[in-house]
């Protein structure tokens, strides 16, 4: 693909890379995401909140015969769909950072998830001068993979974007359920 | 957690045993698995009275179903059968009893058989509307499903909670459309119930009931055995499809208009009627209309009647589909018209026809659940808008059933914005308020409330609203179609007919079927003997 970046910025052999992503295309930050991971060479989904289409004639084919984790910045209501479907698959929300432009000009992002997923992406956030939507297109190439029951929240703050951003926006990775992946019988 | 009543060693042979039916990767114990099975849309959320689960066991065939149904009876753990768990408004995934294992049929997602010369699908309980839509375009066959919307889930699973569609005639009512079941009952015997139950049956989606008495009625909204498979009728594809408008200028028109959608409809005229009011929906009301319903005791209709004919939209709307060749759709709405033309000032507006198969612009702009297409779009709804500033985390339904009439909506209207001053909450019913008409004879006055995941003390107001409800429309003869676990003890508690004779013949039938009680404990008010007293309370 012409204009595409070689290799990932990370290199271990416990990543793996974002099938594709997806992208709500209302939304600047989204938009810059689907930038960013068009030039790493990554498939770009593009929906307008509704999942329908993409789920329909792409996703579910896909979930069926090769699961593979993927990335995107959409609606809630969007991943709330993605995440309910992707439980038939044998898939989880391995992360999701929930962006929301406050009142005092400060950008604010509550992260959760796996806690290396979401201990790496707090400190792409903090380092990415506002510029969450290319920082998580390049973390989707070399995604660390989730590990089962060590969950965690971070909250991060960063500058506001430069653009208006007309509704809140959720990052969010969804990947193959980890097969070590068992609990207690309590 | 582990389920009430059984110890900890007992719950591990129990896991162990339903890991050898169903291999390892499909019995799920770890906090985050069984999290998922909580419901999404809970009015607990965050409380303790929250209802989780202890496993979730997702077995492939009738068979295992059957294997793991007699470990549970011998051990007596609770199961809670789901077929995709998204009865979303209505409970989710989510059990009655806290610490059942859920019994996950999701794997099971076998399309059996469609036939488009004879008009039946057999199906498991795991496939989706979108699974049985794909089954059918992919095939080319000449058959169109029903769906609700959302179109993922179950066929099965919204057929047995009494699920409804927005197509043509019966098909829309999914319990009413079925045809014949596979049941495990809760000691692991399959049983096959209708045309099913004979060897090398020939009619099992096409004749309902077999000979002999007909127990398929049992298996919905109950907790009498898990269904596996199940046949439903299916709509011959029609050629074409026509929707008109149907204005009518006066509050108390919608007697008339409501006599004539009947007709049309009982008689297969006309599809699904979509009945709305151009005064009410969003966008908010002008400032006149904000005057007139902050007057003391509410507007009087010759106000309401008064201000519908200034802004000139008409008081009530009513949408009619048809379904059919070109020239009978074309003749039906000439014959429409006909029927409502005695309402003085009537006004008729014709809307979308399609020549199937519809082009991409045309599914673009149609109501796609009204020409069996299964979507998502309606979360949308439940997106941040210009219309929607702060959206929720979710809802429940209330659903009472009333008569179809227009009398009835007018008098739902009345003494419901009454209930919502009375509990000094915002009224969610109007004076141009309509019922859902999903199904085909009778009206459900739909309200949605929302929920929310950060504010207990809404969402604890909004139950005391909802049973307040629940009261109140049993007063006046209504009684809900389906509703949240957390309210079923209370609606079943209003069809109390000679004291209560159904709950008891009910009691009776779980007791033969299911001494134990293992199978969806106090699902819609059915509780197993030895809790019987309890959850009662």
């Amino acid at each position: 693909m012409a204009g595409e970046r070689e290799g990932a910025p990370y290199s271990n052999s416990e990543r793996v890379r974002s099938g594709a992503v997806i992208v709500e295309m209302t939304s600047p930050l989204a938009l810059a995401f689907r930038a960013e991971s068009i030039q790493w060479g990554l498939t770009a989904h593009g929906i307008h909140d509704d999942i329908t289409d993409l789920w329909y004639h792409h996703l579910d084919r896909q979930w069926r015969t090769a699961p593979a984790p993927l990335a995107g910045i959409t609606l809630s209501t969007s991943l709330f769909c993605l995440e309910t479907f992707a439980r038939d698959y044998g898939m989880r929300v391995w992360f999701r950072a929930v962006h929301k432009n406050r009142p005092d000009g400060l950008a604010e992002h509550v992260l959760s998830g796996d806690e290396r997923l979401v201990e790496q992406a707090a400190a792409l956030c903090r380092g990415c001068d506002g510029e969450w939507g290319r920082a998580f297109a390049s973390f989707a190439t070399a995604l660390p993979l989730a590990k089962s029951g060590k969950i965690q929240q971070k909250i991060v703050e960063t500058a506001a974007p430069p653009y208006e951003e007309p509704r809140p926006m959720v990052s969010w990775i969804i990947g193959p359920r980890p097969r070590n992946q068992s609990g207690p019988i309590s | 957690m582990l389920p009430p009543g059984v110890s900890a060693g007992t719950f591990a042979g129990a896991v162990k045993q339903f890991q050898g039916i169903v291999g390892k990767d499909w019995v799920f114990t770890s906090d985050e698995d069984v999290a998922l099975y909580k419901d999404s849309y809970s009015p607990f959320w965050g409380e303790k009275d929250e209802i989780l689960v202890s496993a979730a066991v997702a077995p492939s065939t009738a068979e295992e179903v059957s294997r793991v149904v007699r470990v549970a009876n011998t051990l007596k753990i609770p199961i809670y059968p789901i077929s995709t768990g998204k009865n979303l408004g209505y409970g989710g995934s989510a059990p009655n009893l806290s610490g059942s294992v859920v019994l996950d049929l999701k794997r099971m997602n076998r399309v059996i058989e469609v036939d488009d010369k004879r008009h039946f699908a057999i199906v498991e309980p795991g496939v989706s509307y979108f699974d049985l839509y794909r089954y059918i375009q992919e095939r080319g066959l000449k058959v169109w499903i029903d769906t609700p919307d959302p179109g993922w889930g179950s066929v099965i699973g919204n057929a047995m909670d009494h699920g409804v569609g927005y197509g043509f005639g019966p098909f829309r009512d999914h319990f009413y459309s079925h045809c014949g079941m596979e049941v495990v009952l809760p000691n692991g015997e399959i049983v096959r119930t209708g045309m099913g139950a004979l060897p090398n049956a020939k009619t099992w989606g096409e004749y309902h009931y077999g000979v002999g008495p007909y127990v398929d009625g049992l298996f919905g909204q109950s907790n009498f055995g898990v269904v596996t498979k199940m046949g439903f009728h299916l709509l011959p594809a029609p050629e074409s499809y026509l929707t008109g408008t149907v204005i009518v200028p006066k509050r108390n028109d919608i007697v008339s208009l409501v006599e004539g959608a009947n007709l049309l409809e009982h008689a297969g005229v006309i599809g699904m009627p979509e009945y709305g009011s151009p005064l009410g929906g969003f966008g908010g009301a002008d400032q006149e209309m904000r005057s007139l319903m902050s007057k003391p005791g509410g507007p009087s209709v010759a106000d309401l009647d008064q201000y519908a004919e200034k802004t000139n939209r008409g008081f009530f709307r009513l949408t009619v589909q048809f379904y059919g060749a070109q020239k009978v759709v074309r003749a039906q709405w000439e014959y429409a018209k006909e029927v409502f033309a005695g309402i003085r000032g009537v006004k008729f507006n014709e809307g979308d026809f399609i020549k199937f198969p519809a082009t991409q612009e045309q599914l673009d702009k149609a109501h796609k659940v009204s020409i069996g297409v299964p979507n998502l779009a309606i979360f949308q709804i439940g997106a941040r808008s210009e219309f929607n500033p702060s959206p929720t985390d979710g809802h429940l339904w209330f659903s009472p059933i009333i008569p179809k009439s227009g009398e009835a909506i007018l008098e739902a209207q009345d003494v419901f914005m009454k209930a919502f001053r009375d509990m000094n909450m915002p009224s969610l019913v109007s004076p141009f308020s309509t019922p859902a008409t999903w199904m085909y004879r009778a009206f459900v006055f739909i309200m949605g409330f929302p929920v929310y995941r950060n504010n207990i003390e809404q969402n604890k107001k909004t139950r005391e609203v909802f049973k307040h409800l629940i009261q109140v429309a049993a007063e006046h003869g209504w009684g809900e179609y389906r509703t949240p676990p957390v309210f079923q003890q209370q609606v079943t508690d209003a069809y109390s007919y000679n004291n209560h004779a159904l709950r008891r013949l009910h009691e009776t039938l779980k007791d033969a079927v299911d001494p134990n009680g293992i199978i969806s404990a106090g699902r819609y008010g059915i509780w197993p003997k030895q809790m019987r007293g309890q959850k009662k309370a």
